[in-house]
């Protein structure tokens, strides 16, 4: 057995040193046994190292995803706040350019509330008397007219907008000349009635205010008509018309100061 | 209740800011519900006229406040609401939801009904087609409210029964 085993042992241990000559020697193979034992020995390192990377990231990362969705939020707030102020800074450089345009004392005042009840249209401004806000102030926009100042407190008063049913205002047809009185009817347009049953009125043609009254001011824009008619007795015409800026947007309002003895 | 009277004034003037802030933008048909009126039948209808007036009359004065209708207007269309309500305080089921749907509707008709009294009515301004048609579409935007709003005013303040 052991003679067996030393006939053997040569044979055996020859090709293993044969091999690992061939190793030592071979710089190409022996790069790449190295190359082979050390992926081999790394791979648990690897997997370990991968783990507790794994979870040092992932809660580095969760933490990372937290501060950064609580900065989103903060910028989406700025963002949003800056859009706003981009956009009041836009509308109030229109209303300052329109403001100087007008040959009249004016006030600016915005919006704080609406009306609570559906069936009047009204706004409450933040400007009363202590500003020289006066009853029956006209109330306009850059885009024309919007109402009248119906009730005056110290710091704030009610406009009366051209859209409530109690308002009544002398109105002209800007190209058929046609007068008649501008109803509001509490449902966001408002009716132009006693107008002559033989007035050729247009779709599109603008209604400007009439100044027979002392309180509104000639040849302001009020709307536009989209729609004529024959009342149901056929007496007169009446027309439907659109006010010039959405009533239910509006957040900044000029007042304006008519002067009775220049009008 | 006596315990809860500073949590009602602050539901009152809570809802007074939902209906001019919140709801303002949520119009259907250019209507808002009329929350306060839900508020004044619940308190009617489950503790008494006497409440019912009170809270009526709290909402009525708010709502005159913010509002062009000459004043006191709000305050006695609301106090008669909240004073009718009570009457059917042990007469209807108070947990229906279609009792509370019905009863706000049938109060947003009769407070629309005192404010057309207030509107110039010129020939020709079709008011009376607006009222119903606008009243309509008012009264079920408050009759759809109405069961929510019940709901939470019982969370809030219980109902009569599990006070006694």
């Amino acid at each position: 057995m052991r003679i067996y085993r030393i006939r053997k042992f040569p044979a055996k241990l020859s090709i293993f040193i044969i091999l690992l000559l061939i190793i030592v020697f071979n710089s190409r193979i022996r790069t790449g046994v190295k190359n082979f034992a050390f992926e081999i020995l790394a791979k648990p390192f690897k997997v370990a190292s991968g783990i507790k990377t794994y979870f040092t990231r992932a809660k580095s990362l969760s933490e990372e995803i937290l501060s950064l969705k609580q900065r989103l939020g903060a910028l989406s707030v700025e963002l949003a706040r800056m859009k706003e102020v981009s956009l009041e800074n836009e509308r109030l450089g229109k209303l300052l350019k329109f403001k100087k345009s007008l040959r009249y004392k004016t006030i600016v005042a915005k919006v704080i509330a609406r009306d609570t009840t559906d069936w009047r249209s009204a706004i409450i401004v933040d400007k009363g008397r202590s500003l020289g806000i006066r009853e029956h102030m006209p109330c306009v926009t850059t885009k024309g007219l919007i109402g009248s100042v119906a009730e005056v407190g110290f710091a704030s008063s009610k406009v009366m907008l051209i859209t409530d049913p109690n308002s009544k205002i002398g109105v002209v047809l800007e190209s058929s000349r046609e007068s008649g009185v501008l109803v509001g009817s509490s449902q966001g347009a408002c009716r132009v009635i006693y107008l002559s049953l033989d007035a050729d009125i247009k779709k599109g043609e603008k209604v400007l205010t009439a100044g027979f009254s002392a309180f509104f001011p000639k040849g302001l824009v009020v709307g536009e008509v989209t729609e004529v008619g024959i009342e149901t007795p056929g007496l007169y015409k009446y027309a439907i018309v659109n006010p010039v800026c959405d009533i239910g947007k509006i957040e900044e309002v000029i007042c304006i100061e008519v002067d009775k003895d220049a009008k | 209740m006596q315990n809860n009277r500073f949590a009602l004034y602050a539901s009152l003037a809570m809802l007074l800011f939902m209906e001019l802030a919140v709801f303002n933008k949520l119009r259907i048909f250019g209507v808002r519900p009329e929350l306060l009126l839900i508020a004044t039948v619940f308190f009617g209808f489950h503790f008494g006229a006497a409440r019912g007036m009170e809270v009526g009359m709290i909402s009525g004065i708010l709502k005159d406040l913010f509002s062009m209708t000459a004043f006191g207007v709000n305050v006695f269309s609301f106090l008669l609401v909240g004073f009718l309500a009570g009457f059917l305080k042990d007469k209807l089921f108070k947990e229906d939801f279609i009792t509370q749907f019905f009863l706000s509707c049938a109060s947003v008709y009769f407070v629309s009904g005192i404010y057309f009294l207030y509107l110039d009515k010129i020939v020709g301004n079709n008011l009376s087609a607006v009222f119903w048609k606008q009243g309509g579409v008012k009264a079920l935007y408050t009759g759809c409210m109405a069961p929510v709003l019940f709901f939470a005013f019982t969370k809030i303040f219980g109902s009569p029964k599990k006070q006694n």
